[in-house]
């Protein structure tokens, strides 16, 4: 589904030029579930933006589903996002001024699906994320883990194929947080390729495979495991 | 949810609205009028090849040329000049008494003219045959609301109207209803609701009128007015000055005529100009306003716009939410300038009598969407949305110096020019006589047999204590009439003739205006009598070698053996005579060498005054000799207690009333008269005050919300400032200085701009205020005490904050 080849970033501002990601290499299959670890700065959000065709690559090549989309135009990316991809974050990003429904419903109305359509996928995702009771609450008024499930529940509405999710349990108790992995895990096991940056290792057990990144280049597993025992 | 977006961001929407619907109001009223100013007189089929004609003033340097013309002039053109096909003349009588139904009426809008006005001109006639109107002698013609007024509904055609003419020119008679027209437009340059019949071979030749010739099409005016001039100056006796033609096309009038004598008050093509510069002003200000507030909203609400993305939304999709969110404010924008606008005339008082049009007003709100509905996806197009999610593209106020340099600018230029205008104003109402000027009533055009009685008037009057004092004086204030003379003078060469210009006034008439003397004294003693005029007059006129009349008055003198001649003469007077020192003038023997010779007795100066500026301020003060002469007085002058004016109204009109039943009484406030002479200055005056208010709110709203919102972002910044130790005052400061310094900026920008405009404006003005230095900086002072005030309003919030809160904020 994903194939990143000599993929490179580096972003220029006034007085220096830093580079977040440095010829990174990786393939990730349809069905998949992926951890991405490493330090605060090492590059995790800007290959997550990437994935999410949000950014564009200095240089190197991403394919996804084997068209070449890392150098498109912003328009053209942003077509082949629509319906296919979307986020998790850890700051959960809710639209403070619509409710949950509307919130959930956001994915949908720019799809072209009958209002009737959408409001039972609505209905149905909120269920099933068990925050159908608060479907006419505003963001502001639900807790944080409640807010993470309304946003996991607009992220999967329009049932993309792939979810990115940039430390969706950091701001999360770890109960919480378990709750939130579970979600994940479950609408893994239902087909959805799903690409996670975390800091947790216990959130690194739901996946499949974790890729390591350092200063903005991927380890192997070798070395991953040695870096590990050094720096945790 | 979007009554949640407009309580979320309501300094957004409320600043927005207030700016674009102000501009909207003075965008229609001012497109309105400028609509309606453009269109006078165009409405003639023939508008295009109607000129009227004038003779250039080459006597009194720079005064603009009286808009009428001698009628012996006119006589030419009937048949002379192949290029003028028809030749319409409008006399204009005052003080005529109008009788129809037994009823009198007084009415100023009346002209005689001939036949013709009906060919050249397209004014609507609703009753009557236009081809033979004014065929018969003696015909009128009258305005449907003249119809009403002297008939009610009964039909007015070949209802009889008398008219009475105070003065010989025009034949008072009994004159027969031909037609009825439709009520003059407003965009007329002129408004007759009478129009008498004269015959062209009709002996009124000697008469000014204002003549109106419609020329081929395509006339070459050039060798007309070559042709006329040639013609002109055969005719003109040895030694009169010979007369040059002016033609001004009919649709030039009203903007640009700046003749005396004008038969209405006119427009005037720089005050226009003003008010379409002050709208696009405003309208300038409230876009930058509202893409500066545009900006800083989008810079708000982008984590929101990237949510949107994240979730499928395409730039277009974005644009129609920024768009849909504008037309919120841009609606209640509209409808409150639409509001403004349509009440324009109940709130200002009528300025302009507007007529704003149902299709003005939806072109310009259509406009108005369109303009500001795409500027609001600016931001959007100059910004990647999908980018660092978590980052803020906001760099401080720099993005945003240019519009508050700009803003500020106009401000500063608008409130210096503001200052200038007024400070004339006032210059030129001080120097006008009269101490309180809406108590001084004057009633201008007195009839010959009033004049007559004015001693019993004043009498009568005085006896009521609501009347202060009565005087009388040849013509109105704000007129500049030139009658000049030659003089003799004791003690000044004879050799060269000296000219000077007579007013005459009233003994009392000093007294009233509150005017003292340089040297000598202003009062006049004995003053001649009526009825030793009216024999001097006879001499000097029919048969000034006549011993009888010679012998009448010499009798007349010996009784009256005290009645000696006074002349008082003026600061311009003096520097015409070459006499320094006031005092030296003083008891000097002076004769007044006037047309008719016996009228003036030989006599001696007795004092001299400062310029009187009596008449308007466009040109410099005449030289003048002051005398008094009861026959010339045809401007009575009352002041009044200025505590019960009406009641000293009432008691004018009713001793009037007494003494001329058959002539209404017509009096106006020295005030009044003042502010119509200089109705232009006025208009751009107050206009200007109206903008530089407008400009200075929106440029304060608008800096108001930027501040705000940079604060905003700063609280951080301030907080760590004060955990290291600042105190709010320096933090204050801090921030002052980031708005204020461009404050500055723009005042240096605004002073040579102001200082032009204003110069420009003053050479209105033969009398001048000087423009001084600390208007200017008065005016610097004010905006950054403005600038300082808004800014702090935000500032000390977030300065004296406890820093701990300040760092939790983000
Ligand atoms: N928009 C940007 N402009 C400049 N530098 C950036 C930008 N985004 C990220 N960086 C830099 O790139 C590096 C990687 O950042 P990021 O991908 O956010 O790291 P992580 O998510 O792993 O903490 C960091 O050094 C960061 O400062
Ligand atoms: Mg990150």
């Amino acid at each position: 589904m994903i194939k990143i080849e000599n993929l490179s970033k580096r972003f220029q501002t006034e007085e220096v030029e830093t580079t977040a990601l440095n010829q990174i290499n990786l393939e990730i299959k349809e069905g998949e579930f992926v951890a991405i670890m490493g330090p605060s700065g090492c590059g995790k959000s800007s290959l997550l933006n990437i994935l999410g065709m949000l950014d564009s690559p200095t240089s190197g090549d991403y394919y996804f589903n084997d068209q070449e989309v890392g150098n498109q135009k912003e328009s053209q990316r942003n077509a082949i996002r629509k319906g296919n991809i979307n986020f998790v974050f850890q700051s959960f990003n809710l639209i403070d001024e619509l409710n949950v429904f509307r919130n959930v419903e956001l994915p949908l109305t720019y799809l072209n699906i009958g209002k009737s359509d959408r409001k039972a996928r609505v209905l149905e995702v909120l269920d099933r994320m068990k925050i159908g009771h608060r479907k006419h609450h505003y963001p502001q008024q639900l807790s944080g883990g409640q807010q993470q499930r309304v946003a996991i529940a607009r992220a999967v509405s329009a049932k993309p194929k792939l979810l990115l999710a940039d430390e969706p349990t950091g701001n999360l108790d770890s109960k919480t947080g378990l709750e939130v992995m579970n979600l994940l895990s479950e609408l893994n096991s239902e087909g959805m390729t799903i690409v996670m940056v975390t800091h947790s290792e216990r959130d690194a057990e739901f996946a499949h495979r974790v890729i390591r990144l350092f200063d903005g280049e991927v380890m192997t597993e070798k070395t991953a495991k040695e870096f590990a025992t050094i720096n945790y | 949810m979007i009554l949640n977006q407009i309580i979320k961001n309501k300094k957004w929407y409320g600043i927005n609205t207030l700016g674009i619907g102000l501009a909207f109001a003075v965008v229609l009223i001012i497109f309105t009028h400028a609509q309606k100013e453009l269109s006078y007189d165009r409405f003639h089929s023939n508008a295009d090849n109607i000129y009227r004609i004038n003779i250039e003033d080459q006597q009194s340097e720079g005064r603009p040329p009286v808009s009428g013309i001698e009628g012996n002039l006119i006589v030419p053109l009937y048949d002379k000049f192949p290029q003028i096909k028809e030749v319409v003349r409008l006399i204009h009588p005052e003080n005529t008494i109008i009788t129809a139904e037994k009823n009198n009426f007084s009415n100023n809008q009346l002209f005689f003219t001939n036949k013709q006005f009906f060919e050249v001109f397209d004014f609507k006639l609703i009753k009557g045959n236009r081809e033979s109107l004014f065929n018969k002698p003696n015909q009128v013609v009258i305005s449907k609301k003249i119809a009403l007024a002297y008939f009610g509904t009964e039909e007015a055609l070949g209802k009889e109207i008398k008219i009475a003419v105070q003065y010989i020119y025009a034949k008072s008679g009994s004159y027969t209803v031909a037609g009825v027209m439709e009520n003059f437009p407003d965009n007329s340059h002129f408004n007759a609701e009478l129009l008498f019949s004269i015959n062209n071979n009709e002996d009124i030749n000697e008469y000014h009128t204002f003549a109106y010739l419609l020329l081929e099409k395509e006339s070459n005016l050039t060798s007309l007015k070559k042709l006329i001039n040639a013609h002109w100056k055969k005719n003109t006796k040895e030694g009169e000055p010979e007369p040059i033609s002016q033609l001004m096309p009919l649709r030039d009038i009203h903007l640009y005529s700046h003749n005396t004598d004008e038969m209405d008050v006119n427009g005037s093509m720089s005050s226009l100009i003003i008010l379409i510069v002050g709208a696009l002003i405003v309208f300038l200000i409230a876009f930058i306003n509202f893409t500066n507030l545009n900006y800083v909203q989008f810079i708000t609400d982008l984590k929101d716009f990237k949510i949107h993305m994240i979730n499928g939304a395409s730039y277009s999709d974005l644009s129609r939410i920024i768009i849909t969110r504008s037309l919120i404010p841009i609606s209640f924008a509209i409808l409150l300038g639409g509001l403004i606008a349509y009440n324009f005339d109940a709130l200002s008082g009528s300025a302009f009598q507007l007529n704003i049009s149902v299709f003005n007003t939806l072109w310009i709100a259509l406009v108005f969407y369109l303009v500001f509905a795409l500027s609001s996806l600016l931001p959007l197009v100059t910004t990647k949305v999908s980018k660092d999610l978590a980052r803020s593209p906001y760099q401080g106020s720099k993005k945003f110096v240019a519009s508050l340099l700009f803003q500020f600018m106009l401000s500063i230029a608008a409130i210096i020019t503001t200052i200038v205008l007024h400070k004339q104003i006032d210059l030129v109402n001080d120097l006008h006589p009269g101490n309180e000027k809406s108590s001084i009533v004057i009633m201008p055009d007195v009839p010959y047999h009033m004049i007559q009685k004015y001693e019993i008037l004043k009498e009568s009057c005085l006896k009521h204590p609501e009347i202060r004092n009565i005087s009388a004086a040849f013509y109105k204030p704000g007129l500049n009439m030139p009658y000049s003379y030659p003089i003799e003078m004791e003690g000044i060469d004879k050799s060269v003739e000296k000219k000077l210009n007579m007013f005459s006034i009233e003994a009392d008439f000093f007294k009233l205006f509150n005017i003292k003397p340089l040297a000598g004294s202003l009062d006049m003693g004995i003053t001649s009598s009526m009825s030793w005029e009216n024999i001097a007059i006879k001499i000097s006129k029919y048969n000034p070698n006549s011993d009888q009349v010679l012998e009448k008055l010499e009798q007349y003198n010996k009784e009256h053996p005290d009645f000696q001649e006074n002349y008082i003469l003026n600061k311009s007077a003096l520097k015409v005579l070459g006499i320094k020192n006031p005092q030296d003038a003083i008891g000097k023997s002076f004769q007044f060498n006037f047309m008719a010779p016996k009228l003036f007795k030989k006599g001696q100066v007795i004092g001299v005054i400062d310029d009187l500026h009596y008449g308007d301020m466009f040109s410099i003060e005449k030289p003048m000799v002051l005398a008094a002469k009861k026959m010339f007085n045809s401007t009575f002058i009352a002041k009044i207690d200025p505590n019960r004016k009406a009641e000293a109204l009432q008691v004018l009109t009713k001793e009037w009333h007494t003494l001329a039943p058959d002539h209404p009484i017509k009096y106006e406030f020295v005030d009044d008269l003042y502010e119509q002479i200089y109705f232009n200055q006025y208009k751009e005056m107050r206009a200007l005050t109206l903008f530089s208010i407008l400009s200075i709110i929106l440029s304060i709203l608008g800096m108001f919300a930027l501040s705000s919102f940079s604060i905003q972002h700063k609280t951080k910044e301030i907080g760590i400032r004060k955990a290291n130790g600042s105190t709010s005052l320096e933090i204050l400061m801090l921030l002052i200085r980031e708005y204020t310094q461009w404050v500055v900026v723009a005042f240096l920008i605004a002073c040579p701009i102001a200082y032009y405009i204003a110069r420009d404006w003053l050479r209105n003005f033969a009398y001048r205020i000087e423009l001084s230095w600390w208007i200017f900086a008065i005016s610097g002072v004010l905006a950054l005490i403005i600038a300082i005030l808004t800014v702090s309003w935000q500032t000390w919030k977030a300065a004296t904050q406890n820093p701990v809160e300040a760092l939790k904020y983000e």
